[in-house]
């Protein structure tokens, strides 16, 4: 039975699978679109082969349900998230509708499997059916999801800009966006201390986008006491609808800070605009840990994501570092460091909250620029609290590496 | 089409280009929480939101099946084409493969609604092809990866009893079942294959 696979047309379809998803994607030898489409071509040939033949369906009516029931699959796997969760343990499969592109394939299989004939040439021994066999099954299980390199896409958010830290009384403040979507912006304030202790009034925060109404923050006033070696920081939402200020092309806008400290009332303005970033030339591997989501010559804004089940605890340090040739499957330390940010940054988050740490990574970007054979990983050192600190990593594209997305 | 242009259009669908966003805008966020590390600089990503989406959905279905006459069931076959409209959401992702379009999908709970336009020219269809209606109107409402579309059947230009039926169609994936219930009394149903491209039109909130 195995006979249907034993011929160059099935053979060179496990093969261009095998090589497309081991080889080709992720390469740059081909267009993403067309290796993206090449192993659900070549896959929706074999594998009704294969299984036809696992199962020695021998009826034409065992082999169209074997093929209905291969379209039935893939189109539930291509439609469905859901279903590519359930079955990633195994195989790697992306939704995509558009792949179903490739379901006439599956008439060619059938046809294939009703009409072809093996002439005594095609009977191999045994052992030749077992290795064809087990290949075609190998390449149907091992089928990879495409490796990199990924780019984030920004999405419009406001950001501070110019400066961002005023001095008051004992302490510099500082202000920076946190949040930023269509319900509002979260801000962070930050208290650094100069010296003496002393009680600051945070009185009134109030968001002014020139052609939107002003926003105030509620939950206010609050104090905030300032030790020395103690810096102080305080989360305020402004809710408002963000998505009509984008729309409406408003781009621009300040935050007033009202505060009472020790030598009087003071109103501090921080600048903000709103902006959608330029995709980063900076990629990664699919990670479901790290993602490079900006980019400037002086380092990489890299976003580490943990799950709910791993705070609270401490992100350590984050590295970027190149893996020699004789380091690849080594041991962190192996690795020649290029940048290094040691951080102790504490996490904590709510019961089943995902939680987002942005991280910026300084270095010289620039350097990496021009052609040159680099392996780079981007690494996070994590400690759960009461646990060893432990590492994970991705595989890092430079822009020399992968070209302008 | 010149062998040329089915080219060409076959490229264009493989390549991707079947998505169009009219209209970006900022994502999701929840304000109601601290950032999780509160002294880390910067800002957590906000979630890409689920948009709203036309697809229009043009397509062949072919299908074999059986038909009511007066002397008894026959079987038949033919090829048909639709052009379905359907509301929907997409949710784009938030990374890009290096040299694609930005990718989507249909959110965690799928629904679409809309309507096909179907005709079956007599030329594609076997049996008797001046007994059966070869156009239809009809509602369709999906979730995942099935659905079922429920409308009229008909045939331009020709009112009578005997070109006009009422029908329903479950869906599954690319799988199609068809039953109709002529007005002259007569039934028939057909199961086979649709293959749809749709075109999505997508804008941000």
């Amino acid at each position: 039975m195995p006979a249907w696979l034993l011929h160059p047309l099935p053979l060179a379809a496990i093969l261009v699978t095998a090589a497309n998803d081991h080889l080709l994607k992720g390469s740059g030898l081909l267009p993403g679109w067309l290796t993206g489409k090449l192993s659900d071509f070549a896959g929706l040939f074999f594998f009704p082969l294969l299984v036809a033949a696992v199962l020695r369906a021998k009826t034409a009516r065992a082999r169209t349900i074997v093929v209905v029931a291969t379209g039935a699959l893939f189109a539930a796997f291509k439609l469905s998230p859901r279903a590519c969760a359930w079955i990633a343990p195994i195989a790697g499969v992306t939704p995509d509708a558009t792949d179903l592109i490739a379901l006439p394939m599956l008439a060619v299989a059938w046809w294939w499997m009703a009409r072809w004939r093996p002439s005594p040439r095609w009977n191999g021994p045994a052992w030749t059916r077992t290795l064809v066999l087990g290949g075609a099954a190998l390449t149907s299980a091992a089928t990879s999801p495409i490796r990199g390199p990924y780019y984030y896409h920004p999405l419009p958010m406001w950001s501070a800009v110019g400066v961002t830290r005023q001095s008051v009384a004992c302490a510099d403040v500082d202000l920076w966006v946190s949040k930023s979507g269509r319900q509002g912006v979260g801000l962070t304030i930050a208290f650094e201390p100069r010296g003496t202790p002393c009680a600051l009034s945070l009185d009134r925060l109030a968001l002014v986008v020139p052609g939107e109404r002003e926003q105030i923050a509620t939950l206010l006033p609050e104090r905030i006491d300032v030790a020395p070696g103690q810096p102080v920081h305080r989360y305020v939402a402004v809710p408002f609808d963000d998505a009509d200020a984008w729309h409406h092309n408003h781009r621009a806008g300040f935050v007033r800070v009202d505060m009472t400290a020790p030598d009087g009332a003071h109103a501090l303005r921080f600048d903000i605009v709103h902006a959608q970033a330029p995709r980063p030339r900076w990629g990664t591997e699919w990670s479901e840990r790290i993602i490079i989501t900006g980019e400037s010559p002086t380092g990489l804004q890299v976003m580490v994501r943990l799950d709910p089940a791993m705070t609270p605890g401490r992100i350590e340090s984050v590295e970027l570092v190149e893996n020699t040739p004789d380091t690849v499957g080594g041991r962190a330390g192996d690795d020649e460091p290029i940048a290094a940010l040691p951080l102790s940054l504490a996490v904590s988050s709510a019961p089943g909250e995902p939680v987002e740490v942005p991280i910026f990574l300084p270095f010289d970007t620039t350097e990496w620029g021009t052609p040159s054979a680099t392996h780079l990983k981007l690494r996070v050192w994590f400690a759960r609290e009461g646990h060893e600190p432990t590492w994970f990593e991705t595989p890092v594209y430079t822009p020399s590496e992968a070209g302008t997305p | 089409m010149r062998p040329g242009a089915a080219g060409m259009a076959v490229i264009a669908l493989l390549a991707g280009c079947a998505h169009f966003r009219l209209r970006d805008g900022p994502g999701d966020v929840d304000l109601s929480r601290p950032p999780p590390a509160i002294d880390a600089r910067g800002a957590t990503l906000p979630r890409p939101t689920l948009d709203r989406a036309l697809a229009l959905s043009p397509g062949v279905l072919a299908g074999a099946g059986a038909r009511q006459l007066d002397s008894g069931m026959t079987r038949e076959a033919g090829l048909g084409f639709e052009l379905g409209v359907y509301a929907t959401h997409v949710k784009l992702a938030d990374r890009i493969l290096a040299d694609t379009k930005r990718d989507y999908g249909y959110g965690d709970h799928p629904t679409a609604w809309g309507i096909n336009l179907g005709w079956t020219p007599p030329a594609t269809r076997s049996g008797q092809t001046d007994h059966q209606p070869a156009a239809y109107v009809e509602a369709q409402g999906w979730y995942a990866a099935g659905g079922v579309a429920a409308g009229v059947a008909f045939t331009p230009g020709d009112s009578r009893r005997a070109r006009t039926a009422l029908q329903i169609a479950p869906l599954l994936g690319p799988f199609y079942g068809r039953f109709q219930v002529l007005l002259d009394g007569n039934i028939a149903f057909e199961v086979g294959l649709a293959l749809k491209i749709p075109v999505i039109l997508s804008w941000g909130p």
